[in-house]
């Protein structure tokens, strides 16, 4: 990380720009930052790093007439270009298929995240508070705890999040894209999707604030379990199966569809793992050991009928065995 | 820690690897020619890490290391093409035309990358506030009204990202 400042000082300097950026000339803001910036000398030098990026990005539109405007259409396009070109390369190299699908967000989270595991890795972290953090497979976290407050950013996949039993007064809360989920003495699981958040609650409580609804807060307890956006959260639902399984490498489920569960293996797989709509709706139970992905699936068409194809290692498709005499 | 020159062991991760390396990127690109220069890159991005002589000795599994490397190196690489071309495109399709001279639109550019780098972990909706914000300039009640939300609530997509932003410049 290349900063040598806190995050709290960080954000408040940027709270001071996105207030004074409005400010009018006679505010009595200016003098209150006037106030604020001789308090600490890591108040200026945070200062300091505001208006130097704030004079580099206004350059842009010194640099060219409208120059906004072409820096804003010119990102977009690229980005959406780039998107494109993304999904057109995971189609075409199938055998590098997984690295590529998921490699440009992937590694983005992890050049960045504090604590990451790559695909079918598991992680147990021990905090300085005596918290515990497992992270699941190809999961990406940054930890942020000052005087005030305990964080845990989680940029990508799942963690199960037990706080410790002490006398920690400060608040510990899990951070998603979609809200934040706050800590009452708990053991709870929080996994991120890609426009929603879910979160289970194993012991005692949590509080989730969706980020676009700071006033709603959802209150979850031992057995619940919520999804949630950035707007809201939905139905609370009880808690079915060990969702937390997966702490001991395992995946127990009750009645899944074939297809559910082939979705939850792929996650710990790299590649891509393909089903038909037939083998998709069979039903499955069971306790399976996530460390072997590949003798469980051959396990499985043992059991159930259905045939595995194996095109490549990372590519695996599932089918309906078809029936005899044909 | 026993102190192994760094040359040197660039050069045992060179030798031992270079060829894997070059397989490796040609398979992520369509161009061979690339591949090479990206090879070279990421090479060089190992050796000018601060601390090179550290990371270098502390490597276990050497092509993994070097494929996080690389992936990181054709990810820029691959950012640089799109805004490039972006660029090109958006200037050529302004009605009047957009004289700039060729060191102007390489400092440009440079900025442009700078910029989209900052914002490549933002959400969309952050992403597009600073933009309006900081770049185009708007007030927060015009991007309330264009975007439909709260002026509180601009002005906090707003302050997050400058966050973000001030956390990855440095100082």
């Amino acid at each position: 990380m290349p900063t040598g400042l806190d995050q709290a000082t960080l954000q408040a300097a940027a709270e001071w720009h996105s207030e004074l950026r409005e400010a009018g000339a006679d505010s009595p803001l200016h003098a209150a930052h006037a106030d604020w910036l001789r308090r600490d000398p890591r108040h200026r030098r945070a200062w300091q790093r505001v208006e130097q990026l704030a004079a580099r990005l206004g350059d842009l539109s010194v640099r060219a007439d409208a120059g906004a405007d072409i820096t804003v259409l010119t990102l977009k396009k690229a980005r959406h270009a780039r998107r494109r070109a993304l999904k057109l390369t995971a189609l075409l190299l199938v055998t590098t298929a997984a690295a590529t699908a998921g490699l440009q967000s992937d590694l983005h989270h992890r050049a960045r995240a504090d604590h990451y595991t790559a695909t079918g890795e598991r992680q147990r972290l021990q905090l300085d508070d005596g918290s515990v953090l497992d992270l699941n497979t190809n999961t990406a976290i940054d930890i942020d705890f000052d005087q005030d407050r305990r964080r845990i950013y989680l940029r990508q996949g799942e963690i199960q999040a037990q706080t410790a039993h002490n006398q920690d007064a400060r608040p510990f809360s899990v951070i998603t894209r979609q809200g934040e989920i706050r800590a009452l003495g708990t053991r709870f699981l929080a996994r991120r999707e890609d426009d929603h958040s879910r979160v289970a609650v194993l012991e005692q409580a949590v509080e989730i604030t969706p980020a676009a609804a700071p006033g709603q807060t959802i209150r979850l307890k031992a057995g619940q379990q919520v999804r949630f956006n950035a707007a809201g959260a939905g139905p609370i639902q009880p808690v079915t199966g060990r969702p937390a399984a997966w702490t001991r490498d395992q995946l127990i489920i009750h009645d899944w569809s074939l297809g559910e569960f082939l979705d939850e293996l792929a996650r710990y797989r790299r590649g891509v793992l393909r089903y038909d709509e037939a083998s998709a709706a069979l039903r499955i139970s069971g306790v399976f050991h996530l460390k072997n992905t590949d003798a469980l699936l051959d396990n499985l068409a043992v059991t159930l009928p259905i045939k595995i194809h194996r095109f490549s290692p990372y590519w695996v498709q599932v089918e309906m065995a078809r029936p005899k005499g044909r | 820690m026993p102190s192994v020159p760094v040359t040197h062991t660039v050069a045992n991760l060179y030798h031992d690897h270079h060829g894997w390396l070059l397989g490796f990127l040609t398979r992520r690109l369509d161009c061979p020619d690339n591949a090479a220069d990206l090879a070279q890159d990421t090479f060089l991005r190992i050796l000018v890490q601060p601390n090179a002589a550290a990371e270098i000795s502390a490597i276990r599994k050497p092509r993994n290391y070097l494929a996080t490397i690389a992936n990181r190196v054709v990810i820029d690489h691959l950012r640089r093409l799109s805004i490039e071309k972006a660029l090109l495109e958006t200037l050529a399709a302004r009605p009047e035309a957009v004289a700039l001279s060729p060191e102007a639109r390489e400092i440009m550019l440079e900025t442009l990358i700078e910029i989209d780098t900052l914002l490549d972990n933002m959400p969309e909706r952050t992403r597009q506030i600073f933009l309006l914000a900081q770049i185009s300039g708007l007030s927060y009640a015009e991007i309330s009204r264009q975007l439909r939300l709260s002026v509180t609530t601009v002005r906090k997509h707003f302050a997050r990202a400058m966050t973000a932003c001030l956390r990855l410049a440095g100082d």
